[in-house]
Order: C-alpha cells, then structure tokens, then sequence
C-alpha cells in the first residue's frame, strides 16, 4: 500500500515564508533576559562564587547561584546540579544565572560574576578516568536517585553505568578461527551543531502554574524533571514546544528550561527568556558523546564469524544524561545486522571532565558501528576476501537471534540481503573497490550495513484525539514535536488515509503543549510513525466508529452495515443512503429538529510492546520494538601527493518498510547521510591541556557545506512490519549510522593506512601513514 | 550586541573625514569597513570601541577602475565587488577565497589589509604587483609602495585612511596561479595560500599561513625562478628555508603544514610554467 | 556626515516600505528587524557571520544581518524573507523538499533570490560559491541544489562520474 498522492508538508507554507516561529521568535515586551556565567576550569572546588559586582550592575533582577540547596536533576542518574554546587566538572558548566532587563545588560553582569576555585587535574580521556588511580569525579555517586531499575553506578570508579553481552562460548572458538582481526578505536565527542541554538522561555503564573516554552523535543520530560527539581505537581506545569530548529536528539536533554525555571521561581510573573549564544550553546549545554573501543572479531576460511569480543566505553563526559542507556543501546546492537552466537560484549559509560553528552542521532550506533564495520573490513583483508560478500554471508536472517537473544523476523527487522544486493549493484561494487586513476589519485569504495532498534522507556507512551470541525474537517491533537521530522505530516496522511477524506482537511497545530494534548514520551528514537501513529490510528478508529453510530441512529441502521468513503458514512447495500462527517461530526439533528448523537470525539493510544531491562549477566532481554537495517557506501577520490579526498559518491539502501512519501523519505534518509559524513570528515569538540575547549564556535568547529557533498542515491526497500501503521518503519535517523564507517573503509582502502579514529581530516590520514597507530 | 555608547560617523566626503576624526578624538574609534571583524571582536569584548566612523560612503574610497595604465581599486570596495568586476584577475580569485560569499559582500579591500586576523590574503596580490598606496592623513593625500607601508602588518597612523591602492595595469596582468590549502574545508582560514606571478623578471610569490603573517621573499622568488631545477627540486629548497618559522597551529601541525605547502609550491610552479 | 548617537530614529526601506525604527548605534540591523519590526524570518544562528541564517538583501547583495549595523542601513534598499511573495524560488524549495526544519530557510532564500536575481545564468560553480555561505544541518544540500537548478538554466545538474 503506497500512499500516492503529492502533498505539502504541514509546516512548509510557513517555513517558505518566514512565518515559521521557533522559540527566540516568542518574545514579548514585557519578556526579562537570563545569561549564565559559566566556568573556565574543567575540574575543581567551587569555594566561593562572588554575585556582588553583578547585582549591582544596571538592569539586573536577581543572580542566582548554586550551593546546597540547589536541586540536582538528570533523566536517568540525578547526577547533574542545575548550577555547579561543590564541585565544578567542565569547562562550559554554568555557576551563576543572571536576570537582567536587556540581554546586554545580562551579559555583562554575568561577566562580572567572580569565583573561586581550586583546580584539579581533568580527566580528559576515558582512558584516564578508567586507570586504578582515577580521581573519582562523582564519589557520592552511590547516592544519586535513579529513575531507571537498571542504572547502577560502580562504586569507587568514574563508571555511571555499564552493561554486559553473554552469547555462547567466545573464547573457545578463537583457536579455530583463519583470521582474527583486532582493532582499537577512537571517537572523540562532537556537537549537533542544529541552526536554532537552544532557548527556554519560563514564567511562574498568577494561579501557581509554571508555564515553560522552550526549543525541546521532550516537552513532557521537561515537564517531569521540573517538577521533581522545583517540587511541584507535574498537573502545575504546562510545556509548550514550536517549531524547533534542528533536534537530533540534542534537544531531548533538559537543561536552560530547568535554570528558566528556577528564574521564573525567584522572580514571580516574571517571563524569564534564556537563549543560548552559538559559543554556551558549543561549551555549556550537552554535545555528543566520545568513544574507545576495542573489537575483536574472528573467522573461518570461509569468512564466516565464529567469535567476537567488543569493549565500549561510552565517553559521556560531566554528567551521564543519558549515556547509560547509550551504552546499553551499544550492547544491544553491538554486532551490526549479522548472525553471530558466541559473542561477548563490555559496554560502559564513563565520566569525563568535558562538556556533558546527550543523545544524539543514531543513539550510539553510528559510533559502535564505526568500529565493528571498520574492523570487518581488517577481518576480509587478512582473508583475502571481498568486504562486500563477507558482510553478506554473515547477515542476520530470520531465525537467528540478537545480541540479546531475541529472535529475528522478516517483520521486525526487514530485509538486509536485499539491502546488500542492491547496494552493489548502485555503487557497481564488481567493478573494483580501488582504483589508481593516475597522478596520485584513487579511487576507493567504502561499505557498511546497519541497523538499529530503539531504546525507549519501558513506559514510553503516546495518546492522540481527534475532533471535527462544521464543515467534516479534522483536528488532530498529537504531542509530537516538529522538528523537521516531518512527523505530524505523516500522522495526518494516516488519520486522511484512515477516515478516507483529503489531507488538507485534516488540521494540526504547530505548537506541541501539555496541558492540551495527551502525553506522548518525546519526539526521538524515530519512534513517532510508529508509537504515536498507532495511537493516531487508534483515535481514527474510533472516531470512525463514533460516526457510525451517529449515522447508524439517524439513518436507523445497525452499525455493522455502514462503510466510510469521500467523507461520508454510508449504507452498504444502500450507498445512496448516506450522511457526510460535516453532518454526523458534531452529532446529528434529525428532521424533527431533535438532536441525537454526540460530538465525535476520537481518542488513541499505545504503548511499547514486551519491552524490557536487559539481564544483569547475560544482556537478554528485548529493548525495542522493531530493528532497521539496511546497507551504505561511499566513494571517494583521494590524493595521495596531500592526502586530501573529495567524496564522489554515497548510496544507502535501506528497509524501510511501507513507504509512506517516496520523496520525503529519501531526503530524510539524505539528511542523515550527510551529518554522518560531515561528522566523520571533519567534526570533533577539541580541547586544551587544561580541559578548555578549544572549538566554541562554527568558525572553528565546521559542519559540511554545500559543495563538499558527493552525489547520493537512495533506495528503499519495502518489507512490512506488521505491527506498524501501514506496516511502516523507523527511519529518519538511520541515514547517519553506516556513514563514518563506509568513509572510513573507503579511505583505508584507499591509502592502506588503518583509519581507526575520527574525524578523518587530510592531517589524520598523513599522520596514520607515517606509521602512528590511529587508534590508540 | 554588546556596543555600547557608541557614536557611529558617516562622512560623506573626503573632506569631511577629518571633521568625524575629529570630533572622535579623545575616545578609542576604529575606521569601520565592512564591520565584521568589528563587530566579532566587539561581541566578544576584545575591543571595545566609542566611537566608529564608516568610510563606505566617501567616493573616492569605492573607485574601481582602470585609468591612465593604473588599475585603482578603493579601499571601500568589497570583495565581491572586486571579484564581479573582473578589474584584477588574481585578486579577484584571491578574495573570493577570503571567509564566504556573502562576506565577501561585506569584507572591503582595505579592512582585510588593514584587519587584526592575520592573514590578510587580499594582500597576497597586492605585494605582488609592486602596489602603491594611496591615503589621507591630515587632510592630505599620499602615495607610497606598498611594500614600504607592509611589513606583515600595515603599518599606519590611527587616524590615516587608505583610501584607493593602485596597481600598474601591466602587473595586474600578468599569469598567475592562486593556491590555498585548508585543514579540509573550502571555508576556513589558510594552512598555506601561495599567489604566485610570471613576472618579465622571474617569477614572484607571496604566501599567507605559512608564518605568522603574510609575506613575499625576494631569495624564496630567486629559487623559484631557477628555470634549470624541476619544480620539485625548487619547492624542496624554498621549503628548506621556510621549515623554521612555519606555524604549528589549530589548522596544522608543523610537519603536516610543510608537507601540505611542498605540493602547493610544486603544483604553483609547474602550474606557472605552462602559463608561459 | 551622517552623526547617530544614543538612541535614535531611523527611516529604514525594507520590502519596499520605508519604515522608522529606534536603533542605538550598537544595535545590529538582525535585532532591530526582528525586535523592533516583528520581522522574524531572519535567524540568530551564531550573531558571528558563521552560519548564515540571519542573512537579508541590501541593495541586491546578500548580507549577514547579524554583522550590520542598523544604522549602517539607512539610505539602503533592503530585502527580508516576508518580502518574497509566492516566488517560484519558494515554490522551488516547497517542490524539491528543500527544507527540513527551516530554521536555515530564510537566509537560504534570501541568498538564493540574491543569485537569481543578479546572475540568471549563475552556472553550478558560481551557485556553489554564493551558498556556501549558509550552513543547513537537516538537509543534504542535494534538494537546496536541485531547487536552485530548476530556476538557473545554466547550473544543471552535475554528471555523475
């Protein structure tokens, strides 16, 4: 079933025009301006925080610090003080809020802020916090609440979480294995660097409530966090979310509407506006995270895996967030979509001194990915095998089981050995996956595959209502944030598609708020299709069957023989026998004059199916719903005389599914595609021996620019998941997970170097061919 | 915006210049061009000015022409200007490399010259067509080489306006190659830019990146003409003198940058070469 | 000489309406047409010149509204987003899905209209060359081209090699 018809996304009319609001556009007159002060010094004693230059300096309101009594928050661990308390642990964190009258006023207030602190020496590296004499950057760990069973910090260690894979017998395969492959990897952390740079706006109402409108895609969760940090009722709290600029996942963190909060606290019926300057939206607020691995992976003669052992450190930084749950999400997926059975896995989440991580597109896997696939690549060189067929023979097929022993099944997980043969077709992959074009040029193929289950809460949850207009027209009423996800579109294709009437008359709101809409968990983890769509589905469903009984008593039918169609409910053997939804919507008024019937009020909802915490031991236990698979590469043209590279192609075939909107998914797909490459090109959040950061804005921290793009194909492949809205899919991340890996590969392939660490600058390659190891 | 308290002058005229001068006297100003390396700054507080008086409007700062077998180009001109006017080739490549597009629709000859960011790329030409330049200082106009008012930095007094620099028609034509190399991006400042000339005399090369400020080097032009050494044996015995003082920095590691700017030179040199 | 201190009045054009703002010298021509004038289209992405979301027209050049001063602007012709009224350019990025989460839109059309409107012919490097002074995170810059090829007859599209 395909959706046919061309439509305009929801939100397009406004953002060709400028009409497209998004936090910062929000801003009223009477509206204060909040700015933090934020630490120089990485790590160290916070003894004394100096607010009285501040509080003098014009316009100020109020200048908020620390201390005891401020509350510590987190989404998994409470781990993180919403302003330093005690100890300091990154450069970026902020020590002081100030509340001024003008932007300008609170900015220089907030330069005038003053501290003391004793440094100590950072910890930088994972490396570093895991060595025996480690200083232990959370000693009172131990102590933090935690809202998830399965987070368990590691006494006397800078490990907030960690999570084990037990499969079969690893170590008594290796003797038998022809080749094993060993490789080291490094990952260093990096930022989302999305266009909007983050804002909350906060105000404490007249009636006690605490309205929040901020750039998140987690209004809900802002919501929970706010009320356990200011305590309060969560009933007490209303959220709303715009348009937002950019998410991928970055905006999932709560942290400037929580200091909002406690601003709009100390100043009643204020309206608090924080916004994030590009340089606090780089150093204060959370980035993505780093990582170390080691993989080793071995093989038969004839290329097929016999054992592996992998060990993850999630490099989470200051404050765990959720990295746990990242470092699970490693663990789950650690192997990449191929059958392996004795398999052990380390995946563990460590603190660091730099700016704290959060989610990030790709939930973890396009680091893990990076290395598993970077290594199977070492795996068919000491084979002599071709990189493409040993991926092929090793594909996870229904029957076999994951990581954490759950079964694979054409419906949730698709069509991998579809994904890899259309893949070498498109890149002409028999072809030669190196090529010397002469004058120092070649020309190299990278590959990848991947795939991806969610790790969503074991309570995520979605609701949905659907209301009518006089004329038959629809609202629809769903928490799912539009971030250019593209999300409430798709869901009003399903509720257009499901009631059999035109999209354009099924209506949305931009604005996400709590108080109005039932609760969905977050827009993240490209979960909307499915869990808000079945609760979407759910509501159609039922306002359908409330128009039929609308229809069955005022054309004096049993319900069981109405159909639906071009907007009317109409008698089956009887089509002429018909009323349209602007008649029946809003109850029925029969000739008489009587009225009969109700408002059609049509309510949905869902929740995550048989999900659940992993075994302490072993890691069995099912996280997600569904798996996403599907295959990428890339060529590029690299220089050996400057080692330089321009990328030439990148392909990804991938399972998506029902295909919902051809178009609209491949340039979903696209995007992805092009942050993975821009990651991997170019992409890294440096830092001083000091611990302070040293790329704080986009001049020295460069995202791709157009130009710099190679030409990308897209093919979906379409295996239904029968549990899904129309059998779709999760895909808007997915684009992004095989592309640092598939670059990596291309260009080891095309210098010989073993290109085991991010990003993969001209400099690196030069240094990795000089015969520095680049991955240690 | 952190620019406070701040008058902002608009002379019209050259002969108003002195007046905005002097009524800004006393309190820190800066000549404003296109602004954004003002206004960078200021943002971040490491300047803070009181004053700024913007040149953009005096006509005989925006001049962009060719007359009597001199090319003057103002020092107002923007980057784009220069570029869409194809008046001066290699510099128009030269500038169309400096930060983006749209700054360049902004950036103004003399700003990039004259700017604290070290570069200064839109010089790289200038140095190498012997330029003069031309400026008001106390209601007087003067002209000097520019070689003799650019030692890395141009040097000038605070109150000095250049207003146009002036390049012998001959020189803004002869070949040329225009090379830059970035840690990765298009965009980004230079690990090592090279504009090089075919000059009557031999060839001529003027670099940024490579040290701490730009430069031209009449023993480096002497290697590089050597027409009896291959261009590789050249650019070997320039890099032999350029090893000391090149830059470690955020865009390179010494070595890499030497490695980097050794096939920039052999791919300057023979690029030159077969524009004869 | 034009002489502005402390807050002043200030006629601005803008969309072809001459308007009167109140601007202190410091004041960047991005708050003042976003606080002042409601004309939020233009972006504050990074307030240093780095990621183009801010950008409007002046006098036919694309600029970065965040490094000019309002002040600057009186006595110039400028061109915000809410200007562009059902452009084919518009329609171009509607058709082509040129946008994801269009925060980056505004200043992308507005360099864009700057291009077409300058350099009808603008061939594919020189389209490369004005664009590449916007940054778009969400997209793959492949719709954005593709947007832009469909109204430039001489920047068509690419071979693939």
């Amino acid at each position: 079933m395909q959706m046919a018809e061309k439509i305009i996304r929801k939100d397009a009319p406004d953002k060709v025009t400028g009409q497209a609001k998004y936090a910062l556009d929000y801003l009223t007159q009477d509206t204060v301006f909040a700015c933090a002060a934020l630490s120089d010094t990485a790590y160290g004693s916070l003894r004394l925080v100096d607010t009285q230059a501040a509080r003098r300096s014009e316009g100020v309101l109020t200048v908020l610090t620390g201390g005891e009594g401020m509350p510590r928050t987190g989404v998994l661990l409470q781990d993180r003080p919403i302003l330093a308390s005690g100890t300091v642990r990154y450069a970026g964190e902020p020590i002081a809020l100030v509340v001024a009258q003008t932007p300008e006023q609170a900015r220089r207030a907030a330069a005038l802020v003053r501290w003391d602190i004793s440094p100590m020496r950072p910890v930088m590296d994972v490396s570093e916090a895991l060595a025996t004499d480690a200083p232990i950057l959370h000693p009172d760990a131990a102590n933090y609440a935690v809202l998830a069973e399965d987070i368990k910090p590691v006494a006397g260690t800078n490990i907030a979480a960690e999570f084990r894979i037990r499969k079969g017998d690893p170590a008594s395969k290796w003797a038998g294995c022809a080749a094993v492959a060993e490789e080291r990897f490094f990952l260093p952390p990096s930022y989302h660097a999305f266009m909007e740079p983050r804002t909350a706006m906060a105000q404490l109402r007249a009636d006690g409530t605490l309205w929040i409108l901020a750039s998140t895609q987690a209004p809900f969760t802002v919501r929970h966090l706010a009320a356990l940090a200011l305590d309060m009722d969560d009933g007490m709290i209303e959220v709303e979310a715009p348009y937002v600029g950019g998410g991928y996942g970055g905006k999932s963190a709560v942290q400037l509407e929580l200091m909002a909060a406690l601003a709009a606290r100390a100043l009643p019926g204020r309206r608090i506006c924080l916004t994030n300057s590009r340089e606090q939206d780089m150093t204060m607020s959370p980035g993505r995270m780093g990582m170390r691995a080691v993989i080793r992976l071995g093989a038969d003669s004839q290329g097929m895996l016999l054992a592996g052992e992998m060990d993850f450190s999630v490099d989470a930084g200051a404050y765990a967030d959720i990295a746990p749950n990242m470092a699970k999400a490693v663990a789950v997926d650690c192997t990449g979509p191929y059958a392996l059975d004795d398999l052990a896995c380390n995946a563990r989440c460590v603190y660091t001194n730099h700016t704290y991580s959060t989610a990030y597109r790709g939930f973890g896997h396009e680091s893990c990915t990076f290395c598993v696939e970077r290594t199977l690549d070492v795996l068919a060189e000491m084979l002599g095998m071709d990189k493409l067929l040993l991926r092929e023979k090793n594909l996870i097929a229904p029957g076999s089981t994951t990581p954490t022993q759950v079964e694979v099944t054409s419906s949730n997980m698709g069509d991998p050995a579809a994904c890899v043969s259309r893949l070498r077709a498109l890149m002409d992959w028999d072809a030669g996956d190196r090529i010397d074009l002469g004058n120092g040029i070649v020309r190299a193929k990278g590959v990848s595959c991947l795939w991806k289950t969610p790790n969503p809460s074991t309570d995520a949850s979605a609701g949905a209502v659907i209301t009518f207009n006089d004329d038959g027209s629809a609202n629809l009423q769903v928490a799912v944030v539009e971030m250019g996800n593209g999300g409430i579109t798709r869901l009003c294709r399903m509720v257009s598609e499901k009631l059999r009437m035109p999209y354009d008359r099924v209506h949305a709101h931009p604005m996400v708020n709590t108080r109005v809409m039932p609760k969905y968990w977050k827009t993240v983890a490209s979960l909307s299709s499915y869990l808000a769509g079945r609760a979407v589905m759910d509501a159609a469903e039922d306002a359908l069957l409330q128009l039929k009984q609308n229809a069955s008593l005022a054309l004096r039918v049993p319900v069981e023989d109405l159909e639906h169609g071009q907007e009317r409910i109409y008698v089956r053997h009887q089509p002429k026998f018909c009323l349209g939804y602007q008649d029946l919507a809003l109850g029925v008024v029969l000739p008489d004059g009587n009225a009969v019937g109700r408002e059609v009020v049509g309510r949905g909802s869902s929740v995550m199916p048989h999900i659940g915490p992993l075994a302490e031991d072993t890691g069995k236990g099912k996280t997600g719903h569904s798996w996403t698979v599907g295959a990428q590469g890339v060529e590029v043209e690299w220089d050996q005389k400057d080692d330089t590279y321009r990328l030439v192609n990148a392909v990804t075939v991938m399972d998506v599914g029902t295909v919902l909107d051809q178009e609209e998914t491949c340039a979903m797909v696209r995007g992805g595609m092009s942050m993975g490459l821009s990651l991997a090109r170019s992409e890294a959040l440096l830092y001083d021996g000091e611990g302070f950061p040293l790329t704080s804005s986009l001049r020295t921290y460069k995202p791709m620019h157009i130009g710099e793009e190679p030409h990308y194909a897209v093919e979906l492949i379409a295996t239904p998941q029968l549990d899904a809205p129309f059998g779709t899919r999760s895909f808007s991340e997915h684009g992004i997970i095989g592309m640092p890996a598939a670059l990596g590969n291309a260009l080891s392939t095309a210098s010989g170097a073993h290109l085991n660490a991010l990003p993969l600058t001209p400099e690196s390659i030069y240094f990795a061919l000089a015969g520095k190891e680049n991955g240690q | 915006m952190t620019l406070t308290d701040l008058t902002y002058y608009r002379p019209e005229s050259l002969a108003e210049y002195p007046v905005a001068i002097q009524m800004a006297e006393g309190e820190p100003y800066c000549l404003y061009g296109g602004g954004s390396e003002i206004l960078s700054m200021a943002r971040v507080g490491s300047i803070r000015p009181r004053a700024l008086i913007d040149i953009k409007s005096i006509p005989e700062c925006r001049v962009l022409q060719q007359k009597d077998g001199q090319i003057v180009l103002g020092g107002a001109a923007t980057l784009s200007e220069i570029a869409e006017s194809g008046i001066f080739p290699l510099l128009g490549t030269t500038v169309s490399r400096i930060a983006d597009h749209t700054n360049q629709c902004r950036i103004t000859l003399a700003g990039n010259v004259c700017g604290t960011i070290q570069y200064r790329e839109a010089v790289l030409p200038l140095l190498l067509s012997d330029a003069t330049v031309r400026t008001f200082l106390r209601g007087q106009t003067s002209d000097r080489p520019l070689a003799e008012a650019f030692d890395g930095r141009f040097r000038r007094a605070p109150e000095e306006l250049v207003v146009q620099f002036l390049v012998p028609a001959e020189a803004a034509g002869f070949p040329f190659v225009h090379v830059k190399r970035t840690r990765g991006d298009k965009i980004d400042y230079p690990m090592a830019t090279i504009a090089a000339v075919r000059a009557p005399e031999g060839l001529r090369l003027a670099f940024s990146g490579v040290k701490q400020h730009p430069f031209r080097d009449a023993a480096l032009e002497k290697i590089a003409s050597d027409a009896a050494a291959t261009p590789s044996a050249r650019a070997d015995a320039i890099l032999a003198q350029l090893r000391e003082g090149a830059l470690e920095d955020q865009a390179a590691r010494r070595e890499y940058r030497l490695f980097v700017l050794r096939e920039a030179l052999v791919q300057t040199l023979t690029r030159l070469e077969a524009e004869a | 000489m034009i002489l502005r201190k402390g807050s002043c009045t200030i006629p601005l054009t803008i969309n072809g309406e001459t308007r009167e703002v109140m601007a202190r010298p410091g004041d960047s021509l991005l708050d003042v047409l976003r606080r002042q004038l409601g004309l939020t289209g233009a972006k504050a992405g990074c307030e240093n010149g780095d990621c183009g979301a801010c950008t409007v027209v002046m006098d036919g050049w694309p600029v970065k509204s965040c490094l000019v001063l309002a002040v600057e602007a009186e006595g110039h012709e400028l061109l915000t987003v809410e200007g562009l009224k059902d452009t084919p350019l518009q329609q171009a990025f509607l058709d082509h899905h040129a946008f994801q989460c269009g925060f980056c839109t505004s200043g992308f059309l507005m360099a864009s209209h700057a291009l077409i409107t300058r350099h009808p012919n603008a061939d594919e490097y020189q389209m490369e060359h004005w664009l590449e002074s916007n940054l778009c995170r969400c997209t793959s810059y492949a719709e954005i081209r593709e947007a832009l090829e469909s109204l430039l007859p001489k920047a068509g599209a690419a071979e693939t090699v």
